[in-house]
């Protein structure tokens, strides 16, 4: 486990590779490959080096009408998984 | 002109074959993007191979991997008269289906960009004779998996230049890694380009393309502003690296292969 918190600022490496089809979105960094799921992509595509991980939950949490506690929940546990793999920094 | 006119110029200049499937005239001068320098590039299709002269045979990927190509002055302008077979362009049609794409086949060979501006073209040509063929080409290839395959050519050579470009920064070389940032965004330019049916490649004319397509989500301005190095400031090129990149990975994220 990582030391990530809701007041961190996620960044995406520079040389993550992406690719998105009708049905998957790809990411990529190294050997590490994660497909995520439209929530997760969701989550990735408010990554932006300014954003906090509860800045982030706060607008997926409107945009997927879900409780804020619950989805910094799940942000956090996604956002871990990446980190450990490479595939964010903050 | 009118299609009379261009079929007396290729007629006097012994570039007019007897049997023809199409023929169109294409390029910088027909999309209004031309000067007083620019060819005319035409487009001769048949059956049989073109036995009259040449000035070169280009090395192009489609059986039997060459073309033919005239070139003469007429009015002070140069013409390039390319002579396609049309069982060359079924050999395109047939590298660019959907079931080659998605199987990872096209990822292996590579169509030249004679062979891209052949496809592109059918869809901003002057049609000087054949307008069905070419019609029904322009049709098939709209329903390929051209898009796609070329789309994610370029985004592989974006990813390559990408690894180069913060390898380089890493190890100190910022003026390489500039070079390797300059090729990147062209490349995800080009990706982007593709998706949006704009796929020719030259690097001449990636700025009108970007007018032409109006991508979602990408300004021209900020494009045109790391193309032209606006912000780059020799005693910190990492800033203008990072935007770079930063801009190529934003344009990977928009692209639906």
């Amino acid at each position: 486990m990582s030391d990530l918190t809701t007041d961190s600022v996620p960044r995406k490496p520079l040389d993550v590779r992406i690719r998105k089809s009708k049905s998957k979105f790809l990411i990529a960094r190294g050997n590490e490959v994660r497909d995520l799921s439209p929530t997760a992509e969701s989550i990735w595509r408010e990554i932006d080096g300014k954003a906090t991980v509860r800045d982030i939950s706060r607008i997926i949490a409107g945009e997927f009408d879900v409780e804020l506690d619950v989805v910094l929940v799940d942000t956090l546990e996604l956002l871990d998984g990446l980190s450990d793999a490479g595939l964010v920094d903050y | 002109m009118e299609p009379a006119g261009y079929l007396a110029v290729l007629a006097e200049n012994a570039a007019l074959p007897p049997d023809r499937c199409a023929i169109y005239a294409a390029g910088s001068l027909v999309r209004g993007w031309g000067n007083g320098k620019s060819d005319l590039d035409i487009y001769l299709i048949t059956e049989v191979p073109w036995q009259g002269g040449v000035v070169s045979l280009d090395r192009i990927w489609a059986p039997p991997g060459v073309l033919p190509v005239q070139a003469f002055y007429w009015d002070g302008r140069r013409w390039d008269v390319e002579h396609w077979l049309d069982s060359q362009v079924d050999e395109v049609l047939r590298f660019l289906s959907w079931e080659r794409f998605e199987a990872g086949e096209a990822k292996g060979a590579t169509l030249t960009d004679a062979e891209i501006a052949l496809i592109h073209r059918l869809g901003t040509c002057e049609v000087i004779e054949g307008s069905d063929w070419i019609k029904q080409r322009h049709q098939e290839f709209d329903r390929s998996a051209v898009k796609s395959v070329l789309a994610a050519q370029a985004l592989y050579r974006l990813d390559l230049c990408t690894e180069d470009a913060i390898g380089m920064l890493e190890a100190g070389d910022a003026m390489s890694a500039v070079l390797a940032a300059r090729q990147a965004l062209g490349f995800a330019v080009d990706a982007l380009m593709a998706v949006n049916g704009e796929f020719e490649r030259s690097p001449k004319w990636r700025a009108k393309r970007m007018l032409t397509a109006t991508p979602d989500g990408i300004s021209f301005e900020d494009y045109w502003s790391l193309e032209t190095m606006n912000n780059y400031d020799p005693r910190n090129p990492d800033l203008w690296i990072n935007d770079a990149m930063g801009f190529c990975q934003r344009i990977a994220e928009m692209i639906e292969l």
